[in-house]
């Protein structure tokens, strides 16, 4: 039987062409000098990409959501690393190396964040990845980062990420979801508001919030009549609207995405509701008031991880920002927090004097927290360092201080819309 | 280098036995399931709570492609009842009602989803990703090797009758319905193991990784790899090598931010697809049984 | 009671821009033999035309008016590059193309207008109260360019020779051939349509919700459900099935729990088709 016609034959090599096509491309050279002086990342025996010598650029695997869910909020978080290692190498570098970045999208999909972080680690030679995103991105990643002994620093609110095994390589720089429900369900009630409704996105970060909310907030005497749960990307919102102003509460807190948000918010106005309302600054912030206007959102309240507009390092990062986005840097709040990992990572490396992930990791712990001189860039931090001093780091998002499982309690600033305009009310100490 | 390419093949692999056993249900039974992926789920999810309360991995297989073959009888039952389109919407409900029970219920980790999964071959570090892509291949090949011989077993005939002219075949006295269900379940329990693999490869699994989006991709690489068994593992392992592949544009240096790179990198892959299905619209590998047969002159 | 009655009011609205979107489906379904995947993302595209029309020329209502216009030229062109050389291709070579032409649509405009919400430039007005319920302005507008639309797409599908033929392509091919239509003739005659109900759907989303590249992609799934719910290659059937399934879906999120949503839709589909297995109102 004549199996093989020339035909098949000839697809057989199309094929193999596009194939050999396609895998070459997978090994094309990346433009990272490190990678060519060294003629690729080097393996010491046990698996881990070995340290390269003194001299060399450090490469950082900058992994954020430039594209789906979080497209949102993906470029700024890329170019506050950007403008982060700027200012670093503006100053030297740690250890006198240049910090290199490399960019990947994870799509806000676990398992292009792995194929990402794959890449980063194995082909770039990144010894940190910084900026993931989403919670599922995160722990999906955490793994190849723990196993390779790199650095991994996440904005991400799941709190299994507390509890991970990790040798000190794995921080988030914001606050697990129920530590930012806990803290800012405190400072409600201690405003005086007793009886909340939440109407909260299906999402596993707000409704972590929001259960975190409801516990808090019940715990230290209010009510939360009703819990009102919405699936994502819908055009309206109309029911679950009017299910949540049925049940008659002095404020709702909206835990929601800007998206989701802005269609809730008009609504309700359009709704006739007149009620108080509470989000996050992520969900509710500049863009939605130029997009609503003054009236749907007067006097909403807003709460998120920028304790201080005024910080020393906030103030920089958002000239430097809005300079290099156009954007105010208040509509991302995740922006902050990943300035300050670059900031924290290179401090780290510079006291450990090694790029090794778990003496950076125990180094970071102990400059981002007391006792030590206080200090708010990387230009700072460095020179005490090399005088042999302790230093702690207070950052673009907050004071930073880790406990030892890499988690912070953050400092929650809120902020209240009047006219259209953001008014800081305090923080949540 | 190598870690990421073993670590595309392991991803490759398990799309390639997705693929196969939705092979199997549409390129050579006609049915046309849109909700392949969940019982992807139901292997990850079942293996994931099985290992995680200290069942051993390998003891964890089993299970998690009996449940997914479980899960889909009733679906097979379904296939009775509905042709082609409609069949289409109503396992993609499925897929999409279960992915909101996982969503909802606490003790599937919810939306938070299950972290610490044990993983294959943990304890020898990084190796363990160029093993477990051995090991995804390696069932890859057995499972294509079985599904070669169940084609060209009368069985196959049969389920190819199905697809071309089911009156036909009743008129002969074979009832088309039995292996309906026969094909979709052993499509199923084969995407149960591919979940099996990809829990313990990346050790963690949430609903959202159980998207319609992964469907899609499974039907772009059947498609695009045409009917045969090997088209459809090389389509997906094409489409795979595509969307990985556009990571590297970043080396051309162009004067673009990252932001807008990722874009281009999706404008690529669609005018890929759009390339590549007028290029060959059959797919890469399209089935060529029967051409092959008449040629040569013998009987179906 | 009155809840129940603002979520049918509600539904209707939402329900009325996926019929759009259904209508349109089933006619590329009924015509063109495939499922169009990219229906979601044309409509995106002409949010975004009708976005930037009006920055240009202040007024929303020229600026839509010219953007579904120009929205109907942008799919008529789409059909012409990506689907008209495989007008004798599978079905599925066709469902790939269009996945490919989804993703690339959302890739260009990410590229061209980015990533972050924008909204047209709408005044926000409290509703109008209607005994018990509330309609804005904006629904009203939904509710009557739907409508609009959709008679005139019946009115060419039932009244005119086009339609006839439209409507002999899709029930009995072979007859058609025969009887000597103009099938490609019909084939543009349909894109267009299509076109025009793609590009009111997107614009009416784009009111209602706010503008993200995803915009139209959100809604395919339910209009899916739709086509399929209502018969595939039925028009009427098409819309009707639309309003069931937006007044269902919130009628869904009332009297359960609404984070299951989309599930209840799908789970009504089902229990529908298991009882008409060709769909409500099959062709």
């Amino acid at each position: 039987m004549n199996r093989r016609t020339s035909a098949t034959i000839a697809v057989r090599t199309r094929l193999g062409v596009v194939a050999v096509a396609l895998i070459l491309a997978a090994c094309a050279p990346t433009s990272s000098p490190a990678a060519s002086a060294t003629g690729g990342p080097s393996e010491s025996p046990d698996g881990t990409p070995a340290s390269t010598a003194a001299g060399e650029a450090i490469i950082v695997g900058a992994l954020n959501p430039l594209t789906g869910e979080g497209g949102a909020y993906g470029a700024g978080m890329a170019a506050a690393i950007k403008i982060a290692v700027e200012e670093v190498n503006a100053a030297g570098g740690p250890l006198g190396r240049t910090v290199e970045v490399v960019y990947e999208d994870d799509a806000t999909d676990p398992d292009q964040a792995v194929r990402g972080a794959e890449k980063l680690i194995n082909v770039d030679g990144a010894q940190a990845i910084l900026g993931t995103w989403a919670s599922s991105s995160t722990l999906a990643v955490a793994p190849l980062t723990i196993e390779a002994g790199v650095i991994e620093m996440n904005t991400s609110g799941n709190p299994d990420i507390t509890t991970l095994d990790d040798n000190d390589t794995v921080f988030r720089t914001g606050g697990s979801d129920k530590i930012q429900g806990a803290v800012i369900a405190r400072a409600m009630y201690e405003q005086g508001t007793r009886r909340i409704t939440i109407l909260a996105n299906q999402q596993a970060g707000t409704i972590g919030a929001a259960e975190a909310f409801q516990s808090t907030f019940e715990e230290e005497g209010g009510e939360v009549i009703e819990l009102v749960v919405y699936a994502d990307n819908q055009p309206s919102y109309r029911t679950e609207i009017q299910q949540v102003l049925a049940t008659d509460p002095e404020l709702v807190f909206l835990a929601g995405y800007q998206p989701d948000a802005t269609i809730i918010l008009r609504e309700a106005f359009e709704l006739g509701a007149d009620v108080s309302w509470l989000s996050q600054l992520f969900a509710v912030n500049q863009q939605v008031v130029d997009t609503l206007g003054p009236e749907p959102v007067e006097g909403v309240q807003t709460y998120d991880l920028v304790a201080d507009e005024e910080a020393e390092a906030y103030a920089r990062l958002k000239a430097a920002y809005e300079d290099e986005t156009g954007a105010p840097l208040l509509e991302n709040i995740y922006a902050p927090l990943c300035y300050d990992q670059v900031i924290l990572y290179a401090l780290g490396v510079e006291m450990a004097g090694t790029t090794d992930g778990p003496a950076v990791g125990q180094a970071i712990l102990e400059i981002s927290r007391p006792p030590g001189e206080k200090v708010f860039s990387f230009a700072e931090g460095v020179e005490l360092l090399r005088e042999g001093m302790d230093i702690d780091y207070d950052g673009a998002s907050g004071p930073i201080d880790f406990d030892d499982t890499g988690d912070q309690t953050p400092v929650m600033g809120i902020w209240q819309i009047v006219s259209g305009e953001f008014e800081f009310q305090g923080t949540s100490e | 280098m190598l870690i990421y390419i073993t670590g595309l093949l392991v991803f490759a692999g398990l799309y390639a036995l997705l693929a196969a056993g939705l092979n199997l249900q549409w390129g050579h039974t006609g049915l046309v399931n849109l909700g392949h992926v969940a019982f992807f789920a139901i292997g990850a999810y079942t293996t994931a709570l099985l290992s995680r309360a200290g069942v051993p991995l390998w003891l964890t297989l089993l299970p998690a492609v009996v449940a997914a073959v479980v899960a889909a009888y009733p679906i097979g039952r379904l296939t009775l009842r509905l042709q082609e389109d409609y069949l289409a919407i109503v396992t993609f409900g499925f897929s999409e009602v279960l992915r909101q029970i996982l969503s909802n219920e606490r003790w599937t980790g919810a939306t938070n989803g299950l972290p610490g999964i044990p993983v294959l071959a943990s304890e020898l570090g990084p190796i363990r990703h160029p093993i477990t892509a051995a090991l995804v291949l390696a069932l890859v090949a057995v499972v294509l090797v079985a599904l070669r011989f169940l084609i060209e077993s009368p069985y196959g005939r049969v389920l190819r009758a199905i697809r071309d002219d089911e009156d036909a075949l009743r008129s002969v006295g074979k009832a088309p319905e039995g292996f309906r269900v026969t094909s979709l379940i052993v499509g199923s329990g084969i995407a149960g193991l591919a979940g099996w693999g990809y829990a313990h490869y990346v050790g963690f699994i949430s609903p959202e990784q159980f998207a319609p989006t992964l469907t899609f991709t499974i039907w772009t690489g059947v498609i695009l790899g045409g009917s045969s068994l090997l088209g459809g593992t090389l389509g997906t392992l094409v489409f795979v090598m595509l969307l990985e592949s556009t990571r590297f544009l970043s080396a051309l240096g162009l004067p673009i931010g990252a932001s807008q790179l990722a874009q281009v990198r999706l404008l690529v892959v669609g005018l890929s697809l759009i390339a590549l299905m007028h290029a060959r619209p059959e797919g890469l590998m399209p089935y060529r049984h029967r051409q092959r047969l008449v040629r040569d002159g013998s009987t179906n | 009671m009155e809840l129940a009655l603002q979520a049918v009011a509600n539904g209707l609205v939402v329900g009325a821009m996926i019929g759009l979107l259904a209508l349109g489906l089933t006619m590329v379904f009924g015509i063109a033999k495939f499922a169009n995947v990219a229906q979601g993302d044309l409509a995106t595209v002409s949010a975004y035309i009708a976005l930037t029309l009006q920055s240009v020329v202040g007024s929303f209502v020229i600026a839509a008016g010219s953007a579904i216009v120009v929205g109907t030229l942008v799919v008529v062109a789409v059909y012409a590059v990506a689907f008209r050389r495989l007008a004798r291709s599978s079905p599925v070579a066709l469902l790939v193309t269009s996945i490919g032409v989804a993703l690339a649509l959302r890739a260009i405009v990410s590229l061209i207008w980015g990533v972050r919400l924008q909204a047209y430039d709408l005044p926000i007005a409290r509703g109008m109260v209607l005994g018990p319920i509330r309609l804005t302005p904006t629904d009203f507008g939904i509710l009557m360019t739907s409508s609009v639309v959709v008679a005139a797409i019946y009115l060419m599908l039932y009244r005119t020779r086009s339609g006839i033929e439209m409507r002999a392509v899709a029930d009995e091919p072979d007859l058609a051939r025969v009887s000597g239509i103009n099938s490609r003739r019909v084939i543009i005659t349909m894109w267009i349509a299509n076109g025009l109900l793609v590009s009111v759907g997107g614009i009416l989303l784009g009111m209602k919700a706010a503008l993200t590249p995803l915009l139209g992609w959100n809604i395919l799934l339910p209009a899916f459900a739709a086509t399929i719910l209502g018969g595939i290659g039925s028009p009427v059937g098409a819309v009707t099935a639309g309003i069931v399934v937006g007044v269902s879906t919130e009628l869904a999120a009332l009297l359960l729990n609404p984070a299951y949503k989309q599930a209840v839709a799908f789970i009504v589909l089902a229990a529908v088709l298991l009882w008409r297995p060709r769909g409500l109102l099959a062709a």
